[in-house]
């Protein structure tokens, strides 16, 4: 019997979807006789119990105390429940938010820690982990031997989130004191994307210089938009004004978070490009250059024009 | 040469040696590597020491393909095997560089890479072509520098892959077309029927083929007569259809089938040039958007017709009138107060945008739209500091590529905290080269190349700034 632990998170005074995930990673080796506890800080924390009452949670614990981001506050939020509770596993969702509690907690709790999970499984009743390794190049299968305690923080948009319902016990937690190091200035939404999901989307077709001109640009979206694939592009077709920098995958765009089939056409595959897709596991490139090295990551490689491959997709869509 | 003309290389050189000087001293193989192009034959010996100094910057270098030809060919002077499969992929290798490879017999793998590479030359692909190894010969064939000699005699080879990449070589002469024809498959078939050198007979048994894919094909060559192409034009199969109008040979004139009942063979109508009126007036009122977008962009259309799209419901149909060359000024004002920002984006774009309209711009949050106005030569200098100050490291960039921006501007750019903001903005014109010159001791290497080769770049063409 043990206890496993989820941290939700709110932004804004609004749930965060990547907490329930987090409940749904948790849930996935919750076994017989454990019980699953979320905790969720915020001005009015009651407020979030109906959502986070989704199958599988047997308590809420509700730590009222502020809507504001700050980071020392959860940190000791993790390590008074952690010392109180002993959870087996402490769970959260990764990104910048956790990078900065969740490592220093890990630390001072003296506790397993893996960070961006992808997946958790049992082995012998003990908890192994997936996470990527050398710059996405590997899967890493982690294990923590000796450990009573692990914090986890899971990659976002890889687990479901947690649906149906339940009906747990709601206990008040009085907030820790923490030494607070950060001031608050305030949230700032990100640029409007105009409905573009590059990071949310499960198939992208993606264009690079090899396009050429703005011209040919129109051709894509619209066999992006016949093959139901999300178009992306690289940064200097952005860069251009070609097409809207929402669309942009890559370091100083966005990542391809979800996408599970990744066309690449007259994309180079610079590093940048790259760290955008490199995860996708079925990645198709297109280039007249056979050594270009995005067919390094590809699964599946054309050498040829991308127009002429396009127009032949054209013919099937 | 004049005496003041003298007096100038005098002082160029004295620059360009001192800038050398000064790159050689940081003893940094970037800055060498983008110097090196543009330096002295005299100066090179030193900066290719810097660059080539450690087995792995050696490594580095064979594959760069921003490299300096010359260095990639010093490189295959002394090349083991790894060396050797880089340089080979290497686009940037010279012909006399993958000569000497080969005379270091070098492996397979190796030889396929250079029989492939883009720079090979007939004289090496013609050797290659000998090889004993098929792989070799199919890369060969591949080839597109590969002569018509050396193509038709590798169509007698009895091999599916050539036989596919004979048929598309742009040197195949008829003869080998006329083989492959007779012999191989339909794919192969569909191919030779594409080919401009095919001949007229092959040409004319296509036209009439019962498979709708050598029909295609067919409809796509280039040395199709007019006469067959309008025969195309009305083929039952809606793919021969639009390969036909997708045809270069066709005239915009000649097209009158605006009535397709295929949209997609009509978009492909919307992107043809000198259409007839009424043919583009119909175009305008389809009721496929896809077919309006592409009509959108035609600088054809007359201004009665764009301003009937630049009302249209779809936001992608006018952001097209807003990137449309022939867009009056009046609806570049109207476009410029869209409600949606990727419309308004494509007026920024606009060269010809009035003063008042990037000062409306201006006001602008959306970062497509700062953005396109931080690329637009029209915006005011005094803008485009700010905009190399904006919050967002993609806004700031896009001063970078705007050919009129201030050194002020630049300047700004140059201390960004995102390194690809600082190398592209080293490598702008805009800027005094005593502000780069900093830059050589720049973290990031993309950063000091770019600095490296500027500076290199205008000592040597005796930029104003060197001349006093």
């Amino acid at each position: 019997m043990a206890e496993l632990l989820v941290i939700a998170g709110q932004r804004g005074g609004e749930l965060l979807m990547s907490s329930l995930e987090a409940i749904t990673a948790a849930r996935g080796v919750k076994q017989a006789g454990d019980t699953l506890a979320v905790a969720i800080i915020a001005a009015d924390p009651q407020a979030y119990v109906g959502a986070l009452s989704a199958e599988g949670v047997d308590e809420v614990i509700a730590i009222k105390a502020t809507d504001d981001f700050q980071p020392d506050l959860i940190e000791a939020a993790i390590m008074a429940l952690a010392g109180a509770r002993k959870p087996a596993l402490i769970v959260t969702a990764h990104g910048v938010d956790a990078w900065s509690f969740a490592p220093a907690a890990a630390v001072k709790l003296d506790c397993g820690l893996a960070t961006d999970v992808q997946a958790l499984r049992r082995e012998d009743g003990e908890l192994v982990v997936t996470r990527a390794g050398y710059a996405e190049k590997v899967l890493v299968d982690v294990d923590f031997p000796g450990k009573q305690t692990v914090l986890l923080t899971i990659r976002t948009n890889v687990f479901q989130p947690a649906s149906g319902s339940s009906a747990p016990k709601v206990t008040e937690m009085v907030p820790p004191t923490a030494d607070i190091a950060t001031t608050h200035e305030g949230w700032k939404s990100p640029a409007d994307a105009g409905g573009i999901d590059i990071s949310g989307a499960e198939f992208i077709l993606s264009i690079g210089r090899g396009v050429g001109d703005e011209s040919n640009v129109e051709q894509f979206l619209q066999l992006a938009g016949s093959m139901g694939a999300t178009l992306g592009c690289s940064r200097p077709i952005a860069d251009s004004g070609w097409l809207p920098k929402a669309r942009q995958v890559g370091q100083s765009g966005q990542l391809a978070a979800s996408c599970k089939l990744y066309i690449a056409m007259g994309v180079s595959g610079s590093v940048q490009h790259q760290w955008g897709m490199k995860h996708v596991e079925n990645i198709v490139a297109v280039n007249t250059d056979p050594e270009a090295s995005i067919f390094s990551i590809a699964r599946y490689g054309i050498v040829g024009d991308m127009f002429e491959i396009a127009e032949e997709l054209e013919n099937h869509f | 040469m004049t005496g003041v003309a003298r007096k100038q290389q005098m002082v160029s050189l004295n620059a360009a040696s001192a800038v050398i000087s000064r790159i050689i001293t940081s003893n940094d193989a970037y800055a060498a590597l983008g110097a090196y192009a543009h330096a002295d034959a005299s100066m090179q010996p030193a900066l290719e020491k810097i660059a080539l100094a450690s087995a792995r910057l050696r490594l580095i270098m064979a594959s760069a393909p921003f490299a300096p030809p010359s260095l990639l060919d010093r490189l295959a002077q002394a090349a083991d095997l790894q060396l050797a499969l880089r340089l080979a992929k290497n686009p940037s290798t010279p012909p006399e560089g993958l000569r000497r490879l080969l005379r270091g017999a070098p492996t397979e793998p190796v030889r396929c890479l250079i029989a492939a590479h883009p720079q090979a030359d007939a004289a090496i692909l013609s050797g290659l072509s000998q090889d004993g190894a098929i792989r070799v010969r199919r890369a060969v064939s591949g080839n597109s520098q590969t002569p018509a000699t050396v193509i038709r005699l590798l169509a007698q080879e009895d091999d599916a892959q050539i036989a596919r990449n004979v048929a598309s070589a742009p040197q195949a002469d008829t003869q080998t077309l006329h083989r492959l024809w007779a012999t191989a498959d339909a794919w192969v078939r569909a191919e030779v029927a594409a080919h401009p050198n095919c001949s007229p007979n092959i040409l004319a048994k296509a036209e009439t083929s019962a498979d709708p894919l050598i029909r295609r094909k067919c409809a796509a060559n280039p040395a199709l007569v007019p006469e067959v192409l309008q025969r195309l034009l009305v083929d039952p199969d809606d793919r021969v259809r639009a390969a036909a109008v997708r045809n270069p040979v066709v005239s915009g004139e000649r097209l009158d089938q605006a009535g397709d009942p295929s949209a997609s063979v009509r978009r492909l109508f919307a992107r043809r040039s000198r259409l007839s009126p009424h043919l583009l007036a119909r175009l305008t009122a389809d009721p496929d958007v896809w077919v309006r977008r592409w009509i959108a962009r035609n600088p054809d259309v007359p201004t009665r017709l764009l301003e009937q799209l630049a009302r249209d419901t779809s936001m992608d149909v006018r952001r097209g009138v807003a990137r449309n060359p022939a867009c009056p000024a009046y609806l570049v004002d109207v476009l410029a107060a869209d409600a949606e920002a990727w419309v308004r984006a494509g007026v920024a774009l606009r060269p010809d945008a009035t003063e008042s309209v990037i000062a409306q711009l201006l006001d602008d949050t959306d970062r497509d739209v700062l953005s396109a106005l931080g690329r637009n030569p029209r915006t005011p200098h005094a803008n485009l500091v700010a905009i190399a100050r904006h919050p967002d490291k993609d806004v700031r960039r896009s001063v970078a590529f705007n050919d009129a921006a201030p050194p002020d501007a630049l300047i700004v750019l140059l201390e960004d905290d995102y390194p690809l903001n600082r190398a592209l903005a080293a490598g702008c014109p805009g800027l005094r080269l005593w502000q780069i010159e900093r830059f050589l001791d720049d973290p990031e290497p993309q950063v000091r190349f770019a600095a490296a080769a500027r500076l290199a770049r205008a000592t040597l063409t005796l930029e104003p700034e060197w001349r006093s």
